[in-house]
């Protein structure tokens, strides 16, 4: 009996030892996917890249706290901070240490270039050119504006995870450059082999081009033409821009190259993200569009030639109910006029409609760009472009009023136009066609069209070309420069400081890039560190 | 008092009377010599037989006896076993010695053995029921605090819902679970139950303190394990008792407030400051005691008037005096052969923040029955909570208000205003612009909670040889809860919004919004043991095979809906727009398989060895098995060298050492692949997207293994008038599982990697003293020490420096290669090679630092712990003391009420210009400074900008040495003596017991320290240091106990 108690309490033992392997297989995620489709990746990574493109962030929680995109606002003259917040001193001073505004280093490459990354790969794989070409396209854009904020990027070796190096040499910036015109002319000859063999893409999943592939190679043309521009006032560039300046048949953009996922009016999450800057999902005013007045330097603008954009824009102050008080940047927010009440707010024309698209580039920003290139004499036959400087210039100023207009509610812009630049029209300064320096008068429109639109290459322009010219700093009304009381350096910053991520696990390569730029690590002038193409 | 406690726990066998032909009666008493009383419930058998008997609740036994009986064995608990030499006489009188701390004392040691305390060789504290319940805490953890040597307990939590952490010889697994393991009689369960159990339930709290049991228990022992023993029915008797705990809670412990100026937030050009009206900040114009307006003027004119000045106490009182009222009854009885125990409990709390309060319900059902060489026994526990608290933080709108505020004077704000009167507290009028009425959002984010826990163990065992014991033992562990959390609409008035002229703090108006959720955890472990228990000559060998299996089920889910339509109804089909929501599973399951030997010689030398393999889900198949094996030895010298033995000095004496290595595994289930995640925003309609997730996982993740070592020493002196335990241990932990932070360029945050390693040595010291021990009068001081070195001795080949906050908490709580285990970095201020702080000579200010500085480690270096008991006749009084030193804590509410301008500190310098303190100005160049003492560059704003700018703008000021002394518990009992029962009751009622308790009445700090109580901890994770600006501040309690036996 007592053995049978042990033989029988013996096999139980050993019976549950030896079934466990099937019962140990549980390992399977029950919570996030594993696998997924070019198609699925493809379209988060375009959101991503529309969005950040047009606001520098991909943003769901709908304001645009700790982005970028009204830093650069403030620095170029078009909003100051209003009185009854503090904060924002870094800003104001000028003086950015490594862990302020990581994101738009850090978020560009852990979310859409290594989602393009994976649809590239998945492209190669399945033989469908056309992913490869844009995924290229999008890359080219997202590193353009990496080496504009940063200088020196990782590039080649990044986005490997195991398959490469976790710490990524920083690639020399104008290398950088270079390979991303032969990346876009590289795109362009896929999308050509796409068409051929009729493999297109799928047409929802691209939110940004719906599936035409010539939208595509249009917007690798005009990007390009940016790439080549960034270096035009490079002496030493002129012979490769010139050999450069060949594009596809497709031309430049026709109209603007925008994106929208299916924005819900309305919906908290589910909104335009810019709309946020504005207005929350309730209508009401947020905290964002009291704290960011206009800035009296474009104010000035504004006013010199009675342009109706100020009120396409901008909403008079609650106190003043004019435009009245343009605020300063850096100037103590208890001076009365720069409190918020007497702040001149955001409208509509810049934050838009809630379900309004993103801007991935605008047609405006692509007139100046022409308007540019013809300005200075590069030939642009090859992309069919067949109109004067001056030309392009009206039609970049004529797009504004368009974009401002179609979302300010204002129908017919023609009377405006021209008021504002017709026969009678009032438009004088530097904001008006001189044919001794147009590049000067191009930038100036394409500054004062860019609030709201495209602050990052409002913020390159003034580095590259030096336009607008900030006047003169010590006449308060004029000058885009800060006024804060502990000013170190009274001058624009002409780049971010590397993320404190990057010196703290990546730093042999970071600081190798920094030693690059001549300007010693911790020295507080290392914003004055200029990207190459920054000569002026 | 003591006498009926032991009767109460009477736990001795009665033996079998047997009629001889050759027998004699003989009578006795038992009386102890500590202070002459009888002893109830005492063992007096016949040396050699099974004969015997107890005595009676007088003391008195009668026994037959065989006519060649040569003498008598007399045992109790508690006391010395007696030998008594019969002689012819009938009538005995015996006096036993009280066997103080209880040297041969049986413990409870893993998977419920019980052992004599002279076989364990690893290091092992126990908390009987009257120290845990001393000052009646309402969670186990809150009574253990302070107690036990090595043991950290940390508050997490404040309010109804308190949480700890609970942590043994420190941390070992840079990023993974550190917290000791719970042991619920034998079954691991969830560490939660810690403050959900019923204290009164406790019969015991064994605390093993190194990983020596991990061979049975697994992985989880690695960290140490909490035994907690419910109560057992007693034999041969029965009783019921009743208590009632009732105890007031008051805020305690807030940090300096300033009491200078009123609210504003900016200076004039002279750098005075301005005052506003309706400012949240307090950077306005000094106190002039005289009337002034506050808020706006209201849609008739009228404005809100009171007197420029401080109004003192004001923000203590806005919090509720909080009350814990406990009632308790319990059910014992049993008889040879079954014991039965039953409980329940009902405790209501009322919390601090007004409208806080949380009901606990708990019943327990032990019962145990044998039938010859089997027994069953069964074990049900069942725990029903519902709480209801506010989710809006009620503090920070509190720092929020300015001084002369008439704070209390809002907390009706429903009251609608009307043409005759303003309600000054409604949601249009309230006088800040900025910071809602903080009764307003209180009551207005709410959340409701119920919770449903469920403990059950069967075991069955059943004797197969007279050496051999079988036992299987099944058991479960579910918490169900459920939780719904609410936001009330906010609909302002036309007025408010367009002409007050003010902003809507909240936004505007907003719909309300509803979230429901629920989790569901399920455990089941399955345990098969083999017990072999086998004597020959000198030798004892108990011999233990097992087989073990745990699963564990996890599931979440929640629901939301941001917009309601109708207001008042909660629910997520009266919403606007879509359904938001989330949910997740993880399963894992572990089984094992172990050996453990424990081989006795002569009753002092002791060998125990053990060896476990377990497999585990969590790892790639091929990583699934892994082993590890420990040895120690215990040696009672004073018993094995005869000179030592029987000495008047030296009681007892025992030497042990051990040596164990345990893997754990610190990841989730589902950490070896890569995931998509759905791109933030998505789903738009019938449109998806999907992004990669940005942590790079490493599919053949190992465990980690810790390899530690102890020696200890335990002596008794002077028949145990003098007890002291001492250990040391070192402990290493390699091949960790790191998510390694990787730069963002890589296309990751971080990757999984095996790496790094973490040493840490310790003493614990504990001595429990008796000066003074007669019949009338006991004094009891029992003094712990432990303290903790920690070592991070490498990381990965790629990085010495791991910042372990949780993401999203910011805590800049680092693991940094040759520091302690975890520590601070804080940002700091530029300072001269001396540490004075540098200024800039035109401006007066000084520069934040480029890099974070390390300010110390987070956790305690040392913890004293002091208990002292004081009996004179039915007096009881006791106290228990805590100090815990050498760590910092980095002060969210200090740097938080630097912006409101609420704190101390800020209105130091009087809110003028002022040469920053101890600071020097370079007078040498960029390249080569020189620094000079700084005495006449003041400060160019002492205001607004100084204070939050500038001073906040750095972390080190706020990180504060946290050391702290807390008298944590006091107690006065009185026991009301027996006879007056017996006259008063006619011994219906058995025993009464009543009496004072108070819990953290006193603090003291050291005067750097202005942040308040360094307990105010947050998050139950590694990255423990900083305290948030909480919504509700520590408090202390006191209150009283009444107990009832019949």
């Amino acid at each position: 009996m007592k053995k049978i108690r042990i033989y029988l309490l013996s096999i139980l033992l050993l019976a549950g030892v030896t079934g466990c392997t099937e019962w140990l297989d549980v390992n399977q995620n029950p919570n996030s996917l594993t696998k997924s489709t070019k198609d699925l990746v493809l379209t988060g990574a375009e959101k991503q890249f529309a969005e950040r493109q047009h606001i520098g962030s991909t943003n769901n929680s709908n304001n645009l706290r700790g982005t970028c995109f009204p830093v650069f606002g403030a620095w170029i003259g078009y909003y100051a901070h209003s009185g009854g917040w503090s904060g924002w001193n870094n800003v104001k001073s000028y003086n950015m240490t490594s862990s302020d505004y990581n994101n738009g280093f850090n978020k560009p490459y852990l979310n859409e270039l290594k989602s393009l990354d994976y649809v590239k790969k998945q492209g190669v794989i399945d033989g469908t050119p056309a992913y490869v070409a844009i995924a290229k396209i999008m890359e080219s854009a997202t590193y353009q504006r990496l080496v504009d904020t940063y200088g020196d990027v990782p590039y080649f070796e990044a986005i490997k995870g195991f398959e490469g190096n976790t710490q990524p040499v920083y690639d020399d910036a104008k290398t950088i450059y270079e390979d991303l015109v032969v990346q876009l002319d590289s795109a362009v000859l896929l999308l050509n082999a796409a068409e051929e063999a009729s493999l297109t893409i799928a047409s929802k999943n691209d939110i940004i081009a719906g599936g035409d592939l010539t939208i595509w190679k249009q917007y690798a043309n005009t990007l390009k033409l940016r790439i080549l521009l960034r270096q035009a006032e490079m002496a030493d560039r002129q012979s490769y821009i010139t050999s450069n300046m060949n594009f596809d048949e497709a031309g430049f953009l026709s109209e603007s190259l925008t994106a929208n996922p299916g924005y819900i009016a309305n919906q908290d999450g589910k909104m335009n993200p810019l709309y946020g800057f504005g207005k929350d999902y309730k209508g009401n005013l947020t905290n964002e569009n009291q704290q960011y007045g206009l800035n009296i330097f474009l104010l000035t603008l504004y006013k010199d030639n009675g342009d109706p954009r100020l009120e396409m824009c901008w909403e008079p102050g609650v106190s003043s109910k004019d435009y009245s008080h343009g605020l300063q940047l850096g100037v103590n927010g208890a001076v009365e006029d720069h409190w918020k009440e007497a702040a001149i707010r955001m409208g509509p024309g810049i934050y838009g409609a809630s379900d309004d698209d993103v801007t991935v580039m605008s047609i405006v920003e692509t007139d100046f760009l022409i308007a540019e290139a013809l300005a200075r004499g590069y030939n642009l036959s090859s992309a069919g472009v067949s109109g004067t400087a001056e030309e392009m210039f009206k039609k970049g100023i004529e797009d504004s009023f368009n974009y401002y207009a179609a979302r300010a509610g204002v129908e017919d812009t023609a009377p405006l136009l021209d008021k504002y630049m017709g026969a009678e029209g009032t438009l004088k300064g530097p904001a008006a066609w001189d044919a001794s320096n147009p590049v000067r008068s191009i930038m100036y429109q394409k500054y004062i069209a860019g609030v709201g639109l495209y602050h990052y290459e409002t913020w390159a322009d003034f580095r590259r070309t030096g336009y607008p010219d900030p006047l003169d700093p010590t006449a308060v009304d004029n000058s885009m420069i800060s006024y804060y009381f502990n000013i170190v350096r009274a001058q624009v910053p002409v780049r971010m400081l590397y993320t404190q991520k990057e010196l703290d696990i990546n730093s042999e390569n970071v600081k190798a890039a920094i030693d690059k730029t001549g300007v010693p690590y911790n020295s507080e002038f290392i914003m004055d560190a200029k990207i190459f193409w920054d000569v002026k | 008092m003591k006498k009926i406690a032991f009767f109460l726990s009477i736990l001795l066998f009665m033996g079998t009377l047997v009629a001889n032909a050759q027998t004699r009666n003989i009578t006795g008493t038992v009386t102890s010599t500590e202070d002459g009383q009888p002893i109830p419930g005492v063992s007096v058998s016949v040396k050699g037989t099974t004969l015997g008997t107890i005595t009676s609740i007088d003391g008195v036994f009668e026994m037959k006896i065989p006519q060649d009986a040569k003498a008598l064995v007399v045992s109790f608990v508690g006391m010395k076993t007696q030998n008594v030499e019969l002689t012819s006489a009938s009538d005995y009188k015996i006096a036993l010695k009280p066997d103080l701390v209880g040297i041969d004392e049986v413990v409870v040691t893993a998977i419920g053995i019980e052992r004599s305390a002279r076989e364990v060789g690893y290091a092992m504290s126990s908390i009987s029921d009257e120290q845990l319940n001393m000052a009646k805490s309402p969670t186990i953890a809150g009574g253990l605090m302070g107690k036990v040597a090595g043991l950290q307990i940390t508050t997490v939590s404040t309010g109804v819902n308190t949480s700890q952490r609970v942590i043994l010889r420190g941390n070992r697994s840079f990023t993974g679970n550190n917290q000791a393991l719970l042991v619920l009689d034998g079954v691991p369960v969830s560490l939660s139950y810690l403050t959900s159990l019923n204290p009164n339930d406790v019969k015991e709290i064994s605390i093993l303190k190194g990983a020596n049991a991990s061979a049975l228990y697994g992985s989880d022992a690695a960290n140490g394990v909490i035994m907690v023993t419910t109560k057992q029915g007693s034999k041969e008797s029965m009783q019921v008792q009743f208590s009632n705990t009732t105890t007031f809670d008051k805020v305690a412990y807030l940090p300096e407030f300033q009491t200078r100026f009123g609210t504003g937030s900016s200076s004039d050009k002279y750098g005075n400051p301005i005052f506003e009206a309706y400012e949240n900040q307090q950077y306005g114009d000094e106190f002039d005691g005289k009337m002034r307006g506050i808020g706006r003027k209201d849609e008739y004119g009228r404005m809100q008037e009171v007197i420029y000045a401080a109004i003192p106490g004001e923000k203590e009182r806005a919090f509720d005096t909080g009350m814990t009222i406990q009632n308790d009854l319990s059910f014992s009885a049993g008889d040879k052969k079954s014991t039965f125990f039953a409980s329940i409990q009902d405790a209501v709390v009322k919390g601090l923040v007004p409208g806080d309060d949380l009901r606990r319900d708990a019943i327990r059902l032990n019962g145990s029955r044998k039938y010859k060489g089997f027994k069953a026994t069964g074990n049900v526990n069942y725990t029903h909570t519902e709480d209801e608290i506010s989710t809006a933080n009620f503090l920070w709108p509190i720092y929020n208000t300015g001084q002369h505020i008439p704070l209390t004077s809002y907390s009706d704000w429903r009251t609608p205003s009307t043409p005759e009167k303003t309600n000054w507290a409604d949601i249009d009028h309230y006088y800040n612009d900025y910071y809602n009425n903080p009764y307003t959002e209180k009551d207005k984010n709410r959340r409701k909670r119920r919770r449903d826990q469920l403990i059950g163990t069967l075991t069955l065992s059943q004797d197969i040889t007279s050496w051999l014991n079988g036992m299987v033992r099944s058991s479960l562990s579910l918490n169900n809860s459920t939780y719904k959390t609410t936001h009330e609409e906010w609909n302002f008035s036309y007025w408010a919004e367009h002409e007050s002229g003010r902003s809507t703090p909240s936004g505007g108006d907003k719909k309300a919004s509803v979230s429901d959720g629920s989790s569901y955890d399920f455990r089941w472990t399955n345990d098969f043991i083999l017990t072999a228990n086998n004597e020959f000559e000198d030798f004892k060998l108990t011999t233990i095979l097992g087989a073990t299996t745990r699963s564990g089920y996890v599931h979440y889910i929640n629901v939301s809906a941001s917009a309601l339509e109708v207001p008042g109804l909660y629910n997520i089909s009266n919403r606007l727009g879509e359904l938001g929501g989330s949910q997740a599973y993880y399963e894992g399951r572990t089984m094992g398989v172990f050996g453990d030997v424990t081989l006795g010689y002569k009753n002092f030398l002791f060998l125990h060895a053990s060896g476990r393999n377990d497999w585990d889900s969590r790892l790639d198949p091929s990583q699934w098995s892994f082993f590890y094996p420990g040895v120690d030895v215990s040696f009672v010298f004073t018993e094995a060298i005869p000179a030592l033995a029987d000495n008047s000095v030296l009681s007892y004496g025992k030497l042990r050492g051990g040596i164990a290595k345990v893997g754990s595994i610190n990841i989730l289930p589902y950490s070896l692949e890569n995931t998509f995640v759905v791109t933030g925003g998505f789903p738009y309609g019938d449109l998806t997207a999907h992004s990669i997730s940005g942590s790079l996982k490493n599919r053949y993740l190992e465990p980690e293994f810790t390899l530690s070592k102890e020696i200890g020493m335990d002596l008794n002196f002077f028949e145990s008038r003098i007890n002291l335990e001492m250990a040391y241990y070192t402990m290493s932990t390699t091949n960790q599982t790191l998510p390694a932070e990787i730069p963002y360029s890589s296309g990751y945050s971080s990757m999984f990697v095996n790496a790094g390693e973490m040493k840490n040595s310790g003493v614990e010291v504990e001595l429990g003293l008796v000066p003074v021990s007669t019949k009338d009068f006991r004094w009891d001081v029992n003094i712990n020490y432990a303290n903790w070195n920690s070592l991070v001795v490498s990381l990965t080949d790629k990085f010495d420096e791991l910042n372990i906050s949780r993401p999203g908490r910011n805590n800049f709580v680092y693991a940094i290669k040759g520091q302690p285990y975890p520590v601070n970095k804080a940002s700091d201020f530029d300072r001269d090679p001396q540490g004075r702080v540098i200024v800039d000579a035109k401006t007066g200010l000084p520069t934040k630092s480029t890099d974070l500085v390390i300010t110390g480690q987070t956790t305690p270096k040392h913890i004293l712990g002091l208990q002292t008991y004081l009996r004179y006749k039915g007096f009881t009084a006791g106290i228990s003391a805590e100090y815990r030193g050498g760590f910092v804590l980095r002060s969210g509410p200090g740097r938080d009420m630097m912006f409101p301008g609420i704190s101390a500190i800020s209105a130091s310098a009087g809110r003028e210009r002022f040469v920053f303190p101890n600071s020097v100005i370079n007078v040498g160049t960029a390249d080569n400074p020189e620094y000079v003492e700084n005495t006449n560059i003041t400060t160019n704003d002492g205001n607004v900008d100084f204070w939050t700018q500038t001073y906040r703008g750095v972390s080190r000021p706020f990180v504060t040495n946290a050391a702290f002394w807390k008298i944590r518990e006091l107690s006065l009992y009185y026991d009301v003596p027996e006879r007056f029962l017996t006259s008063g009751t006619g011994g219906f009622v058995k025993g009464i017991k009543a009496g004072f308790v108070g819990r953290n009445l006193f603090m003291f700090l050291p005067d750097s320290n202005m942040y308040g109580d360094p307990e105010a901890n947050k998050g139950n994770d590694n990255d423990v240091g900083y305290a948030p600006p909480a919504s509700i501040p520590p408090s202390k309690s006191y209150g009283f106990n009444v107990t009832i036996t019949f």
